[in-house]
């Protein structure tokens, strides 16, 4: 029994080493390697070696299982620290060499390392170009750091300084996308193992994955791709032209009030808006819109329309808006409306004079302090 | 184990060694980068002008700061100017 004790240790002592210098998977590295348990069998046999050597010089009393026990754990740490040992250190050249049994085990482990970094190197390419090919590296940079902050614990000052100047390196490198892609992919294999990197990569926004995504626009908002970025806007300028289409076709020349009753009607029959919620925080923009002390009628009743068809599509907001009556000045310009020029037509004396100026205060206010600040300039042409 | 004391308590020195670009934004930029996400993305300068409620000037002028700084895309269409986020727009929204 003294024997496996002894052999436990002096490989233990060995496994120990080389788990702390692999940092992804280091079992499955360890496991996966012929000359990793070439380097654990050595130690484990040298242990054996030390312990049958204490036994052949008697150097305690064996009656008993414990003082054999200890005999063993004493050869099993010894052969260890003896392997490990320099007498002294010489330099040749520009290199220091330690001297003594350690020399030995440093270059066995060299021997070691370099093999098992070779191999290891083969899988970790591997498995990074697999998971992280045609991931957008701005998205996937910001998720996996929140993933990690926000999974790991236990995770010290000086680790979180650690990742960060690596991943900012990684941001400053003039690399193409694909190539930060992949290296913050080794990054995170190095910090959180492949499980981790395989978990997480599933959800990292894709490159090439926007270009179908983007385009159906059926989202509610922009954090719609389960990864909080979107990674690629494809959709172009149709829907918001769309969307000032059809506020300035249907609203054009309508008077606030019928507006401001037509839209707290729909809110109060409860069909604009999906739920209470909803319902509020329109309410709440609604008086913000009525209240806001330097916009014209014109404008409030653009900015109503937008509240609106915010929540609601363009069939539901012109059923909604269209049985309206208009200012019954203003009905001769309404085919041509979609010309900015006309969303100036407006209070008399100003008509046609501030064309582009119309978002200026009609009231002659100064727009930040509310002061009256006289009649408005004549725009130069 | 890491010492209690060693525990971070927050995790604030990751993002400033991370993300450290201070990107200052007025009120206007703000209320546009805000509107814009609630939108979905993307609005035209009328709709802009009618929601965010500023003068043309001041609006146009944060829409240029916006693009200067990357985070808004300004394309023309159809007579409107239309106003798109960009990925990093989205962080700051």
């Amino acid at each position: 029994m003294d024997w496996v004790l002894a052999f436990v240790i002096g490989l233990g002592a060995s496994l120990v080493e080389l788990l702390s210098r692999y940092r992804d998977e280091p079992i499955k590295v360890i496991a996966t390697s012929q000359f990793a348990w070439v380097y654990l069998l050595l130690n484990g046999f040298l242990a054996l070696g030390a312990h049958a050597i204490l036994l052949d010089q008697s150097v305690a009393s064996l009656d008993s299982a414990i003082e054999r026990a200890g005999l063993a754990v004493a050869a099993g740490l010894g052969a260890a620290v003896i392997l490990r040992s320099r007498v002294f250190t010489a330099r040749l050249g520009d290199e220091q060499i330690s001297i003594g049994p350690g020399y030995v085990v440093d270059q066995l482990l060299s021997i070691i390392d370099a093999q098992i970094d070779r191999r290891r190197a083969l899988q970790r390419v591997q498995i990074v170009v697999d998971v992280m090919s045609g991931k957008d590296f701005d998205g996937s940079r910001i998720h996996a750091s929140t993933m990690i902050l926000g999974s790991r614990q236990n995770l010290s000052l000086q680790e979180q300084k650690d990742l960060a100047n690596q991943i900012r390196e990684v941001v400053d490198r003039k690399i193409p996308d694909q190539e930060k892609s992949y290296a913050l992919g080794f990054i995170l294999l190095d910090f959180m193992g492949e499980e981790f990197l395989e978990a997480v990569a599933i959800k990292l926004p894709s490159i090439t994955e926007a270009s179908v995504i983007a385009p159906s626009f059926v989202g509610t908002s922009i954090t719609d791709t389960g990864a909080g970025v979107v990674a690629s806007r494809s959709w172009g300028a149709s829907l918001p032209v769309q969307r000032a289409k059809v506020v300035r076709e249907i609203l054009t020349d309508l008077p606030l009030e019928p507006v401001r009753q037509r839209v707290i009607t729909l809110l109060d029959s409860g069909q604009l808006g999906a739920n209470e919620d909803e319902r509020m925080m329109l309410r709440q923009q609604v008086a913000e819109i009525l209240n806001r002390p330097n916009s014209n009628e014109a404008d409030k009743v653009f900015a109503l329309g937008f509240a609106v068809h915010g929540v609601w599509d363009a069939a539901r907001f012109r059923a909604a808006f269209a049985d309206l009556p208009t200012k019954p000045a203003a009905r001769v310009g309404r085919a041509a409306n979609d010309d900015l020029d006309l969303e100036v037509e407006v209070e008399g004396e100003f008509e046609g004079e501030f064309e582009g100026e119309f978002d200026r205060p009609t009231t002659g206010e100064h727009p930040a302090i509310n002061l009256n600040a006289g009649p408005l300039p004549v725009a130069k042409s | 184990m890491a010492k209690s004391a060693e525990r971070p308590t927050d995790k604030s020195l990751f993002w400033q060694i991370v993300e450290d670009r201070a990107v200052r934004l007025d009120h206007v930029q703000r209320a546009v980068l805000r509107y814009l996400a609630d939108v979905g993305g993307a609005a035209t300068d009328f709709e802009l002008r009618m929601r965010v409620s500023h003068p043309e000037t001041r609006l146009r002028q944060a829409l240029d700061g916006l693009a200067l700084e990357g985070l808004l895309d300004l394309t023309s269409a159809e007579g409107y100017v239309v106003a798109s986020l960009t990925r990093g727009g989205q962080r700051v929204a």
